[in-house]
């Protein structure tokens, strides 16, 4: 597996609030700007991968995302998981080429869920069973289910809700350092500390946006890249796991899945968390990054709370984190953003917000409450 | 009423069509304890759902039963203030309609 493919081109459409825009024409203009990007002609995309929409569900997305760029591929599917569909595409798009089926493929997510919501599409989004059962005691929502979780942290290991907001002061940094993110204006810990309960422990500041948004990325066999334009980005690892479908059902709540797919992806790149240079982590709330941190090895168990303080995860620490401004700052389009972000980065195209050097990314993906997650180590050496 | 499975005797919840232990679809509903302990537990300050509107603030709960397996409810009858992770829980039942019941708890002195 071990730089076997590479990330060769990217696209991203502006994010925010875009209602003149539909989802199907984002998705298509970050599919565009992809290959462009690479300097491939479309005829040489023989695989679509897209995920599901949120908003708006619709079959065979991958198929009439084809139709339009007026392609016929030898693979399409459509993937669910939530947060953790846009770094299963890419997982998904290795494990295709290495069968055989196709050998350059094109990953789409975006969405338009913050116009969706304005124009009451509400209605039509995807819900599961569990979330109908959960609405007879006011628990459907996702912030409820991390909150519990978060709950159970701060029981367990004394974590702080200033702690998150260590989170999303950083985020909000790192987004005030790109001139793509939705939100800009800096916040202290005191903003964070003021801004209003929504489900006790989190506040207002530990949730993530909703925005409209596509981006795509291109996948291909490692030794398919000379001709392209932009210096490859190598999959270096890939991890997965799936622990539960609902935080109710994890009896731990604290140690999630992505200690399994981090443990993985780790093993099959021959690195340790230490060789790490920049992570950008999915995060739909603030504590999901501290715990992910912990199973990832970056710090102990528990220790996560601490590990996010006095700058450490920001541009200059010792682990940058969300160096766009995350799902908290940037946009939420799905967690592609943290897959195009890692590419970036290892181009060295990131301008202000650049880590210097950087070498090796991990990117991360996650839904079912903590219990689906998705690892990607990125390099941009085959070695 | 709680379903146990009647291959494992493995109580579970939620409802499933068969064991997740030893996957035999053979079960049945038997009356629970009623008891748990608090695992976690948020309080909801912004409904998310226009229906929860008029209720806000009010607490989530996840509650460990005796019985073992953890289940998404609503703490009643207690100041906020005073929910510590680990308390004993009893069920109490509330009518939403002529038919339908939810379990919702209090806390139970030990």
């Amino acid at each position: 597996m071990r730089s076997q493919f590479a990330i060769v081109g990217i696209g991203e459409t502006p994010v925010g609030k875009l209602p003149d825009r539909t989802a199907l024409s984002l998705r298509l203009e970050a599919s565009v700007a992809a290959m462009r990007d690479a300097g491939i002609d479309k005829r040489e995309i023989d695989g679509v991968i897209t995920t599901q929409m949120r908003s708006h569900p619709q079959p065979n997305y991958s198929a009439l995302l084809s139709e339009r760029l007026g392609i016929t591929p030898n693979y399409v599917t459509d993937i669910s998981l939530g947060g953790a569909a846009a770094a299963s595409m890419v997982v998904n798009a290795a494990a295709t080429i290495a069968s055989g089926l196709c050998s350059t493929v094109l990953c789409v997510s975006g969405d338009s869920r913050s116009s969706a919501r304005a124009r009451s599409q509400s209605r039509r989004r995807l819900v599961s069973d569990a979330e109908d059962l959960r609405n007879l005691f006011g628990a459907g929502a996702a912030p409820i289910q991390y909150a519990l979780a978060a709950r159970r942290h701060m029981h367990e290991y004394g974590t702080s809700s200033r702690q998150f907001g260590a989170v999303a002061v950083a985020c909000r940094r790192h987004a005030g350092m790109n001139p793509t993110a939705q939100m800009r204006q800096p916040i202290t810990i005191e903003d964070h500390q003021n801004s209003p309960l929504i489900a006790d422990p989190f506040r207002l500041l530990d949730c993530s946006l909703i925005s409209d948004g596509a981006a795509a990325l291109i996948v291909t066999r490692a030794d398919r890249t000379g001709d392209c334009r932009q210096p490859p980005v190598y999959l270096m690892g890939t991890g997965y796991s799936c622990e539960h479908s609902e935080i109710a059902s994890s009896r731990s709540m604290t140690t999630t899945a992505a200690r399994g797919a981090a443990r993985q992806a780790f093993e099959t790149a021959g690195v340790v968390p230490s060789d790490v240079d920049v992570a950008e982590l999915y995060d739909c709330f603030t504590a999901v990054v501290v715990v992910t941190l912990e199973d990832y090895g970056f710090c102990q168990k528990g220790e996560g709370g601490f590990f996010v303080e006095g700058g450490r995860i920001e541009l200059g620490g010792d682990l940058p984190v969300n160096t766009h401004g995350g799902l908290l700052s940037h946009a939420h389009i799905g967690g592609i953003s943290h897959l195009t972000e890692s590419v970036i980065q290892l181009r060295h195209q990131a301008g202000l917000r650049q880590v210097k050097d950087a070498r090796l990314a991990v990117a991360s993906g996650q839904c079912g409450e903590l219990g689906i997650h998705v690892t990607l180590l990125l390099g941009n050496s085959p070695n | 009423m709680l379903q146990c499975c009647s291959g494992c005797h493995l109580y579970r919840y939620p409802p499933s069509p068969i064991c997740n232990s030893c996957l035999s679809p053979d079960h049945q509903w038997v009356p629970a304890s009623g008891k748990g302990t608090l695992f976690s537990f948020v309080v909801v300050h912004r409904a998310l759902d226009p229906y929860w509107q008029g209720e806000v603030p009010y607490a989530v709960a996840v509650v460990e039963l005796a019985e073992g397996p953890h289940l998404i409810s609503n703490l009643v009858g207690i100041d906020f203030d005073q929910i510590q992770i680990g308390m004993a829980l009893r069920v109490v039942f509330e009518a939403l309609s002529d038919e339908i019941k939810v379990p919702r708890f209090r806390v139970r002195q030990t």
